[in-house]
């Protein structure tokens, strides 16, 4: 394809992305990078050669190693890699390095294009109390709370019961550098104020090698509540809406949808502006999450900011009609936004659901296995953002998020049902999945109503809900397809393929499968 | 064929009538209670898929063999449904859950369940392209079930008869 003539005419114009990422958000980069007429470049380590998003590049590079530290985590090993591929940008998705200061300084100082924010503002805001303090500076509201300072071998109770008088109980006790609910604790009554404070320390030592913790208060019943922001590098910035991710299950969130319900116009332009102005604080560029708390008094409260694209921007996208994969491709040329904050529409209603390989019955672990059959819904409004296809195999070594099923309607209402109806011809076969309690959630009068707040989903029984089939009628079907020998047109499991004879249906194969 | 579900203890006994790409069910019993069902199945050659008729509503339940299970998908539920041949740990290689060599009808059922056999002793005959072919008991042992009855048809790989050691 021809490269766009924005591109060849922007101010800085480059023509190959290196997507330092796998799984469906490399997909989904890799699948705009090509749209837009430039040469998309993938990588792999030694256990994801069949990676589905190999298929959607037109270089492919592997980075030598089975561990992610030496390959998807190692900004050296990526600088080479694009240097082997003549790779003029990187994009880094979410997760991995995207949200890594250094790593983004060496980009640049290579001489690359960076897709994403400066370092600097990557750095601020990954330092969660300078983050906070950013944030007070710039007016915008933080969740009451102190920082303490506790050096080694000082008795951390005084400072502790002096922040927690201030902040009351229940009070959250958090990691500076944290994420991810790692180095993060609950504290409800005093007596537990230190062991907790050195749990969390330690916690969040091993997890980001920085024990720092401050102290905030617990706010119960909020929603969470995030807006979407972009920046360019002319000075202007700009918010696309909010999206409501209340529904999380140990803070991984499962649902996503825009608007809230919960959010009315007056709302959405306060917490907008609260955003765009926590983002020229730290003279942000690029796509960007503010997230915040919104109490059941309505009042919001800043939690963090996301220096990346996120897992749930296909919502947004819904409904602002806007391809934020795009516009950050566009803000790296140096090309200003093409659209001002009166432009920015917000229509219908749009929701996510995201398909994770875990078994509800087993609490929620995570599940292994091949994908035997992957059927995904098509039809008006349905989108399918997949990193995984027919034949690949689900193992431990990756993210158990194999797949985001999204929808657009004309209302919040047949936005439900169009994502329930999606989510039933979503058929996943070879690995346990969230699919069915997606669907129960939906159907809930508690999230067709008014929506649900963080705590929903604790202490819900994680069972799966009773067989509602007549009895024997899943014996009966095994049975049928047995006797009418299905084994045969169907999938056919990993690792019995027989490797030279290049045939799934292959006499032999069976042969030799089933006559030991 | 007897079966074990992923979420449930019980053992399921199920025995088929096949008429041409109709089946309906001969024999249903959950451990040692026998339950009446009226379910049809239909296979459609064509595309691969079965449907259920269960009292007059019609079902399309989506079936995968993964390995030694069953995955189906059948009103927005998934279940995983694995042959329970035998009650001992052993593999199908030494437990001797007898399998078919090849597609093919059940010409002959020689034993009874329950019925101590032989090393060697010919338990059933089975005729394919209009050649006999005897299943032979790989070893002693005492025959715990019988899958199928004379006349009925069989595709390879079926298990045909269990023997306990």
């Amino acid at each position: 394809m021809r490269p766009t003539a924005w591109m060849t005419n922007s101010p800085q114009p480059y023509e190959s992305v290196l997507v330092a990422n796998r799984g469906e958000i490399a997909v989904r980069i890799l699948k705009a990078v090509r749209e837009c007429g430039l040469r998309g470049i993938a990588i792999h380590n030694d256990l994801d050669r069949d990676g589905m998003h190999l298929e959607y590049a037109d270089s492919v590079d592997h980075l030598r190693g089975e561990d992610l530290s030496s390959t998807y985590l190692s900004p050296e090993a990526i600088i080479n890699s694009a240097r082997r591929t003549g790779a003029d940008a990187i994009h880094p998705g979410y997760g991995f390095l995207s949200e890594r200061a250094d790593f983004a300084k060496s980009v640049l100082e290579s001489g690359l294009v960076w897709i994403g924010p400066p370092p600097e503002a990557i750095r601020l805001m990954g330092d969660k109390i300078r983050a906070r303090e950013s944030m007070i500076k710039a007016q915008v509201p933080v969740i009451p709370g102190r920082s303490i300072s506790i050096s080694d071998g000082e008795d951390p109770l005084p400072q502790l019961a002096a922040a927690a008088a201030e902040v009351g109980y229940p009070l959250l006790l958090k990691a500076s550098a944290g994420g991810g609910g790692k180095g993060m604790r609950v504290v409800n009554e005093p007596k537990l104020l230190r062991t907790e404070y050195q749990a969390a320390s330690r916690e969040a030592t091993a997890a980001f090698g920085n024990g720092t913790v401050y102290v905030e208060s617990l706010l119960r019943g909020a929603r969470h509540i995030e807006i979407q922001i972009f920046a360019d590098s002319h000075g202007n910035v700009i918010h696309l809406n909010e999206r409501d991710c209340s529904l999380q299950r140990r803070h991984q969130k499962v649902i996503e949808e825009a608007p809230s319900p919960a959010v009315d116009p007056e709302l959405r332009e306060k917490m907008g502006d609260a955003a765009i102005q926590a983002a020229r604080a730290v003279n942000y560029e690029g796509a960007g999450t503010v997230e915040f708390l919104l109490s059941s008094q309505n009042e919001f409260y800043f939690l963090e900011m996301n220096t990346r694209l996120q897992v749930e921007h296909p919502v947004t996208e819904l409904v602002t009609g806007l391809d934020l994969v795009h516009m950050q491709l566009m803000t790296a040329a140096g090309i200003e936004l093409q659209l001002s904050q009166d432009e920015v529409s917000l229509s219908g209603h749009a929701m996510e659901a995201r398909i994770y390989a875990e078994d509800p019955s087993t609490g929620f672990l995570p599940s292994i296995g091949p994908i035997a059959r992957f059927d995904t819904p098509v039809g008006p409004g349905v989108r399918v953002d997949s990193g995984i296809r027919k034949g690949d195999e689900v193992t431990t070594s990756f993210d158990p998020m194999l797949a985001k099923i999204i929808v657009h309607a004309p209302d919040r209402n047949s936005a439900i049902q169009r994502l329930d109806h999606a989510l039933s011809e979503t058929i996943l076969h070879g690995v346990k999945s969230n699919i069915e309690f997606c669907r129960e959630i939906l159907n809930t009068e508690t999230f067709r109503g008014p929506g649900v707040t963080t705590d929903y989903l604790e202490g819900r029984p994680s069972t799966q809900s009773q067989n509602k089939t007549p009895p024997g009628l899943i014996e009966i079907i095994a049975t049928a397809a047995e006797r009418f020998g299905l084994s045969k047109s169907t999938g056919t499991p990993l690792g019995n393929q027989d490797k030279h004879s290049g045939h799934e249906h292959d006499p032999f194969t069976t042969l030799t499968k089933r006559f030991p | 064929m007897k079966w074990k579900s992923d979420n449930s203890d019980k053992i399921w006994s199920v025995r088929l009538l096949i008429e041409g790409e109709r089946a309906s069910v001969a024999h249903l019993k959950c451990g040692d209670e026998t339950i009446q069902s009226d379910v049809t199945i239909t296979f459609d050659k064509q595309s691969g898929s079965v449907y259920v008729n269960d009292d007059g509503k019609k079902l399309n339940p989506k079936i995968t063999k993964v390995g030694d299970s069953w995955w189906v998908t059948v009103s927005g539920q998934t279940f995983v449904v694995t042959e329970a041949l035998h009650n001992s740990k052993s593999t199908t290689e030494d437990q001797g859950g007898l399998t078919a060599p090849m597609p093919g009808i059940v010409r002959q059922v020689n034993v009874d369940t329950g019925q101590k056999v032989r090393k060697g002793q010919p338990l059933m005959v089975l005729e394919a392209m209009k050649m006999e072919h005897q299943i032979i008991a790989p070893q002693a042992g005492k025959i715990e079930a019988i899958h199928y009855n004379e006349g009925d048809r069989v595709e390879m790989g079926s298990v045909l008869i269990s023997i306990f050691e």
